[in-house]
This record gives C-alpha cells, sequence and structure tokens, in this order.
C-alpha cells in the first residue's frame, strides 16, 4: 500500500462475494461483533453506570451552582479543565496512527488505526464536555459560537479560549469523517454477512459501496486527502490547546515551548490509551492473528519516542527557568519540587519520563502484560502531569497575597470519573457495532 | 561539483589549512572576525551533525529512501572533529558576550567552552561508531543510532543557549533548542537532495528517492514553519518588553527585510515550490529550493547574531567558503575514514551489469 493508491482495484471486492461467504480475516473480525458475552455486559453496565453517576453530578452542579466544585479563587482551572486537556491529547494518536503513519507508509498501522480512530472520535466528544461542565451555566453554551446577534455582541476572537472552540470543532469534524470515509469499504462487507435490521443498518452505513474500480479510484483519491488534511490538524488543536496557557503571563505558563511539548504529550498519552484498550481487546476479540506482537513493538516504539521529548520540554523548562534568573520562574519550578503537588510532580516525572524508558529493552516492548501496565501508568503520569501544570501556576502566581491551594471535592471527582465512564462506554459500543480492524487493508496486505 | 578529491592526509592538511587561516583572522584582531567565526560554527556545526542525524533516524525507523543517499550524508562526520578544535579559537573572542564580565555558575568562560568542546567530541566519536557501523549493515546500528541522536539533541539544543541565545542574556526561549535540533534535519534533508543531484543520482536509479526527500523538504518546511510561530506568538501576545526586544531587533529596520527574505526562503518558496508531485522530481526545482531551504538557515543564524555582534562580511564570506568547499569536497571522496561497503558499494555505486543498483537488500 502506498499514499498514492490504497487499495488497488484488484484487492478484495466487498460487493462481489457471494452471501455467507468470506476470507478467514471477514470472518474473525466479524466473529468480533457477535452477540456479547457476560463480562461485555457487565463492563458495559459499569461503565454506563460511572457515565450516569457523572452526569447526575453535573445536574446536581447545575442546579446548585459552581459553589460544589473546588475552583475558587486564585485556582479557577482546577480537574475540569485538566480532563478537557485530557481527553484532547487521548484524541491525538488516533489521527497519528491514522493519517502520519499512512503518510510515512508504516505498515503496522494497520492493527491499531481503527480502534485509534474510533478512540479519537470519542475523546474529542468526552473533551468536549468539559468547557461546558466548566462554563457553569451550561446552557449557554452558544455563546462561544460567533453568530449574528441583536445586541451585536462578538465572541472575542483575541482569547484563546475562542480558538479553542474552532480548532476542537475542527479537529473532531475531520477525525469523524476519516473515521467514517475509512470504515465504507469495511461496512459494506459487514452489510453482506448481516440480515434484518442490522442490513438495513449498515447498507445505509456503507453509501452503497460495491467495490467497483471507479468507486477504489476516488477512495484512494479521498483517503489520502483526507490523510493529508488531517495531520496538520493534529498539530494545531494541541498547539491551540497549549496556547489556553502560554499566551498568558502566568510563570510556568508562557513558555514558547509549550505547543511542541503539548504536541508531543498528546501523542504520548494517546498512545499509551491505544495500547491500554487494544491489549485486552486483542485478547477478549481473538484478534491475535491480526495485531502481533511486532505490531505492539513498533507503537511501543512510538510511546518511547514521545516520551523522550516529553522528558526533553521537561529537562528544558526546568533548566531555563533557572537560567533566566527570573525569581518568578525559578520560584514557580521550586513550588512544583517541594510544594504543596509535588508528590503529583514526582509522579509525573516517573510515569512520564523514567518508567517508558525501560522501552528501550527490546523484550519489555514485546511483552504485553507489561506494556499494559505501563500504558495505564503513563495515562496516570500525563493526567498529573496536565493537573500539576494548571493548577500549581495558578495556586502561586506573582503576588503572595493571592497565593492558595486547591483540591477537588467529590463533585468534580465524580463528574471527571463519568467521563471516563462516557469514554468507555462508546469505546464498548463500537467494539460490537463496528468492524474494529480494517479488513480491506488486511486483505490487502495479505494479498 | 567535485573539486577536490580527499584522502585522509590531504583532510587533515585542509583542516589545518583553514584553521591556520581562521586563526590568522582572529589574532589580527580585526573587528568582526569573532561573529565571523561564531556564524560559520554555528551553520556548519548544525549542518554536519543533522546529516548524521538525518541517517540515525532514517535507519531507526526503517526509511528506505535514505539508502542511495546514506554514504554521502555519513560522509562528512570527521569534519566534527574539526569543528570542535575550530571552536576553541573562539576563546580569546569570547568578549562578544557580555556575561563574562559577571559570569556565572552556568555561564562562565572555561564551562562554557569545555562543555561546548567535549559535546563536539563526543558528537564526533559517537557518529563515528554510527557511520561505521551502519555502513558495514553491523548489528549495533540502532544502539549506536540513538546515542548518536541523544548526543546530536543535546549539542544542538546547548548549541542553541549557549552559542546563541546567551549573546542576549537574559532573553530566553525554552522552544530555542528544539529549533534548531530541528532545523538541522531540515539543512540536512537539503543536503541529501543535492548529494542526490550531484552524486547519487545514477546510483538511486529511480525518481523515487528525489521525491521521498523533496516530500520530508515540504515536511520540514512546515515543521519550521510551525515552531517558528510557536516562538513567534507566544513572544508577540505576551507582549513582556524583557521578550519582545529579541524580536523587535530582528524583524524591524535594518533587519526587516532579511527576516522577510528568511520567511520567504524557509517556508514560503519550498512549500508552494512543492506542492506539486511533479516538480518533486524535477532536480532543478528541488535543488534550487534545497539551495534556498540552506541559505534561508544561514541568513537566520546571521540574524541571530548581527543585532548584538559586529560583523564583517568579508570575513564571513571567506570562512563560508572555505568550509562550504572543505565540506563538498569530503562528501566526494566517499570513501574517506569509512569502511567498504558489505556488498562492493551497490547501494552507492550503479550496478555494473545494467546501470541500475541494489536499492533494498
Amino acid at each position: 500500500m502506498s499514499p498514492d493508491g490504497i487499495r488497488s482495484s484488484h484487492s478484495s471486492t466487498p460487493g462481489s462475494g457471494a452471501p455467507g461467504s468470506g476470507s478467514q480475516v471477514e470472518v474473525d473480525v466479524l466473529a468480533a461483533m457477535r452477540k456479547p458475552g457476560a463480562l461485555y455486559w457487565f463492563l458495559l453496565l459499569v461503565c454506563g453506570s460511572l457515565f450516569m453517576v457523572g452526569m447526575a453530578l453535573w445536574a446536581y452542579q447545575m442546579t446548585r451552582g459552581m459553589g460544589v466544585a473546588g475552583i475558587t479563587h486564585p485556582v479557577g482551572w482546577g480537574v475540569y479543565i485538566t480532563n478537557f486537556v485530557f481527553w484532547v491529547g487521548i484524541a491525538h494518536s488516533g489521527t497519528l496512527i491514522s493519517a502520519v503513519l499512512f503518510l510515512f507508509r508504516a505498515g503496522f498501522r494497520r492493527s491499531f488505526n481503527r480502534s485509534a480512530e474510533a478512540m479519537t472520535v470519542f475523546a474529542v466528544m468526552t473533551a468536549g464536555l468539559f468547557p461546558l461542565i466548566h462554563l457553569g451555566r451550561s446552557w449557554y453554551f452558544f455563546w462561544l459560537f460567533p453568530y449574528p446577534t441583536q445586541r451585536l455582541l462578538w465572541t472575542n476572537f483575541k482569547s484563546p479560549l475562542m480558538w479553542d472552540v474552532f480548532a476542537v470543532s475542527t479537529y473532531f469534524t475531520v477525525s469523524a469523517v476519516f473515521f467514517f470515509i475509512g470504515m465504507v469499504p469495511d461496512l459494506a462487507i459487514v452489510k453482506r454477512f448481516s440480515s434484518g435490521v442490522r442490513k438495513w443498518f449498515y447498507s445505509a452505513l456503507s453509501l452503497g459501496w460495491k467495490g467497483s474500480q471507479v468507486q477504489w479510484k476516488h477512495y484512494n483519491q479521498l483517503y489520502m486527502f483526507l490523510a493529508s488534511f488531517a495531520t496538520p490538524l493534529v498539530v494545531s488543536v494541541h498547539s491551540v490547546v497549549s496556547w489556553d496557557f502560554a499566551m498568558s503571563i502566568v510563570p510556568g505558563w508562557h513558555t514558547t515551548i509549550f505547543a511542541p511539548y503539548f504536541v508531543a504529550g498528546a501523542i504520548f498519552s494517546g498512545t499509551a490509551m491505544v495500547i491500554t484498550l487494544v491489549v485486552p481487546m486483542r485478547r477478549i476479540l481473538k484478534l491475535e492473528r491480526y495485531i502481533t506482537i511486532d505490531h505492539f513493538e513498533s507503537i511501543a516504539k512510538i510511546l518511547l519516542f514521545t516520551s523522550l521529548i516529553v522528558t526533553y520540554a521537561y529537562i528544558v523548562e526546568y533548566g531555563l527557568a533557572f537560567y533566566s534568573g527570573s525569581v518568578y520562574e525559578i520560584g514557580i519550578f521550586k513550588y512544583r519540587t517541594f510544594g504543596h503537588y509535588r508528590f503529583y510532580y514526582y509522579g509525573m516525572l516517573l510515569f512520564n519520563a523514567l518508567v517508558p524508558m525501560t522501552l528501550f529493552v527490546r523484550s519489555l516492548r514485546r511483552n504485553l502484560p507489561y506494556l499494559f501496565i505501563l500504558s495505564i501508568l503513563v495515562n496516570i503520569g500525563m493526567y498529573l502531569e496536565r493537573f500539576v501544570i494548571i493548577v500549581s501556576s495558578l495556586a502561586k502566581e506573582y503576588s503572595p497575597y493571592a497565593w492558595g491551594t486547591y483540591k477537588p471535592t467529590m463533585v468534580e471527582v465524580g463528574i471527571t470519573l463519568g467521563s471516563f465512564g462516557f469514554f468507555f462506554t462508546m469505546f464498548l459500543l463500537f467494539t460490537k457495532l463496528l468492524p474494529v480492524l480494517s479488513v480491506t487493508e488486511i486483505k490487502e496486505e495479505s494479498h | 561539483m567535485l573539486l577536490v578529491r580527499l584522502n585522509p592526509t590531504r583532510l587533515i592538511l585542509a583542516c589545518i589549512l583553514i584553521g591556520a587561516l581562521v586563526a590568522i583572522i582572529g589574532s589580527l584582531g580585526g573587528s568582526g572576525s569573532g561573529g565571523a567565526l561564531l556564524l560559520s560554527l554555528v551553520f556548519w556545526v548544525s549542518v554536519v551533525e543533522g546529516c548524521v542525524a538525518l541517517v540515525a533516524g532514517a535507519e531507526l525507523s526503517n526509511a528506505k529512501w535514505i539508502l542511495p543517499l546514506k554514504r554521502g550524508l555519513l560522509s562528512v562526520y570527521p569534519l566534527l572533529l574539526f569543528f570542535a578544535f575550530l571552536f576553541l579559537l573562539i576563546w580569546p573572542q569570547m568578549d562578544l558576550y557580555s556575561w563574562t564580565k559577571e559570569p556565572g555558575l552556568w555561564l562562565n568562560k572555561g564551562f562554557f567552552v569545555t562543555r561546548s568542546f567535549v559535546l563536539l567530541l563526543l558528537a564526533f566519536f559517537v557518529a563515528r561508531m554510527f557511520a561505521r557501523e551502519s555502513l558495514a549493515g553491523g548489528s549495533k546500528k540502532n544502539l549506536f543510532a540513538v546515542i548518536y541522536l541523544l548526543v546530536f539533541v543535546t549539542s544542538q539544543s546547548l548549541i542553541a543557549f549557549d552559542w546563541i541565545m546567551s549573546l542576549e542574556q537574559p532573553w530566553f526561549s525554552t522552544l530555542f533548542g528544539g529549533y534548531f535540533f530541528v532545523e538541522a534535519f531540515y539543512a540536512a534533508i537539503a543536503i541529501s537532495i543535492i548529494i542526490y543531484i550531484f552524486y547519487a543520482r545514477k546510483a538511486a536509479g529511480s525518481e523515487e528517492t528525489l521525491r521521498d526527500a523533496a516530500k520530508m523538504l515540504f515536511g520540514f518546511s512546515l515543521l519550521w514553519a510551525g515552531l517558528f510561530y510557536a516562538q513567534y506568538l507566544v513572544i508577540w501576545y505576551g507582549h513582556l518588553p524583557e521578550e519582545t526586544g529579541y524580536l523587535i531587533k530582528r524583524i524591524f529596520p535594518p533587519y526587516a527585510f532579511i527576516s522577510k527574505v528568511i520567511l520567504a526562503l524557509l517556508f514560503i518558496l519550498p512549500f508552494i515550490g512543492l506542492l506539486s508531485r511533479k516538480l518533486k522530481t524535477v532536480p532543478v526545482v528541488t535543488g534550487v529550493l534545497s539551495l534556498c531551504v540552506l541559505v534561508g538557515i544561514f541568513l537566520e543564524r546571521f540574524l541571530f547574531i548581527v543585532p548584538v555582534v559586529e560583523m564583517n562580511i568579508a570575513i564571513i564570506v571567506v570562512e563560508f567558503l572555505a568550509l562550504a568547499i572543505l565540506f563538498f569536497a569530503t562528501i566526494g571522496s566517499e570513501d574517506l575514514l569509512l569502511p567498504a561497503l558489505p556488498d562492493g558499494g551497490a547501494v552507492w555505486r550503479p550496478a555494473k551489469s545494467s546501470g541500475m543498483p541494489k536499492l533494498h537488500n
């Protein structure tokens, strides 16, 4: 496969096979979509319940007011904004694995791209909740969008928060289109093996795909275009998210490295989440033949590479704070090291910089239980990183008179857990409703 | 293109001659000699370190496009040893750094020169080990590639922070180090295209190598623009006098024009020129755009230094030409200090039977 021709017309033509017949990969991937077992229903119940609890707490917050959350002066941004940055970060690996690795002709992407793309879409949806939750009066969310009003009010385009609205919504749109377009030939296969309502459902989704030469030609062109279009978006979205902080003159936030540092961190955490999701999925859905240890080793290398970039940013930030001689810069980094949030800071250094270094050892890169545990630690580390950056800088800004600390309340913790519930619920639904691997790409690889 | 064919003895002689030339210029005490030497080093060290780093990165990611260009890119590594010693000539001219009047723990003459010298030496030794292992197809090539890249990133970052940023101390930008090593990669991709055109065109056999190298150049033009913008925007938006002073000195007269030329050379021209699929395989276009990128990086480094350090254009030209000739002569002498290829050079030279090389083992 090359970026110039994703799948040749000589590869499988999904519309042409007789119903009920199919290659091994079709059989295996479709088997994963069969009626779920008890474990699946149990996981769905847990995640769904968590989500419902989160929604209930959000409703509670709306009725009682923002006072039920711990955010107040001087720390006006707490776990809600941490969650927003965390989930936007998680959303990054989808486009990286699908688009960037596609452009670089990295074959191992085929094992992960569908899950990663789905994860991207769900993670952006989860992230999008948090600005609304943080608003307080969430029903006024439409004030964020520019629209003609009687009072001639206009959004503040100079605000990085406004840039976020556009960056994240653009990213969501393109990611969703990319996810859907990449799935069309596979949906046609699923349609072929379905009956009743499901057949009608997949028939509508597959947009009349027949797998003809003309369709493949257009499909290849579109996929290439979307991959090229999505790649700069990976960079732009998290750059804009980083500028929510860097554009201010808050010590610890106002620093030029933030954009590439946030982008690398986002890919780092997103890749870790892909590993967290795909390791159990591969086992439960019996996809060991298609998602191999070699593929995991390749994705572990990406994890190591992005960890090194993040570590570089940690060192440079810290070093230059002392180089600068600025009492405020030095003060904030001393506070991170010795202040109220020091254990979170140590956790972030341990999980994001030190533990991933073990991936230099080849046998560990190929050890799935180890990779699974490591990926969870990385996600914890990246969450801590966002929390430390956001909270510690606000807690100890310029004037000692305005210093203060922040502790999340149970409402904030519950809503945060609810967001995890939402994300995993969506992913569980995805594994049973849509093909979790790109069947046509895997078939083409074997031809 | 090949002006001089070097053997190890000639290389050492050439280095001694150029070193002596630079030392004489410096000892004459002409104004601007320190700035010229700094500019030469900042540019050529990036280019040479970048060439080896590009191969190391490609090796680790199993990139195939680099194969016909690999030997040419790796052949320049001996120059790192020369640059390490050339750097010592900066010692008598250290007064171009204002902090020498009030030295601190990090910024003091002795530590400054020592750490730079040691890092350049280390870069040379690791580059040598990597180049030999990579060309011999050894089992440790990936290990040396990783070590080299770590040294490269450290070296380029400290060149940015120490050699350039400290000229304007206490101004600082955390992105400066990353900006430098990305530019080193960018320069190396431009060099790889020049190597393709003048040295490896027949060996490569097809246009695909050029197309891939041109795609990389296109991608890095975007990356460069992204990093430039990320630094510029944060400083501009923050609007702090201690930060904006750096930009004001460079984007307003007398340097307004040159800063626009740099933007055009490093982003606008390569981006627009390489959008077309067809133009990516036209040697004249890719060659000219590669030269644009190299000139752009040189001018940008010039712009980093010139507002705060006195420069002498004549000395800059002389030193640049001397080092450019040395650099390209080293590439042209591809067997210099490198092992023979295990396959007898099929990767680098055309196969005798058909005139077509084996690109992939």
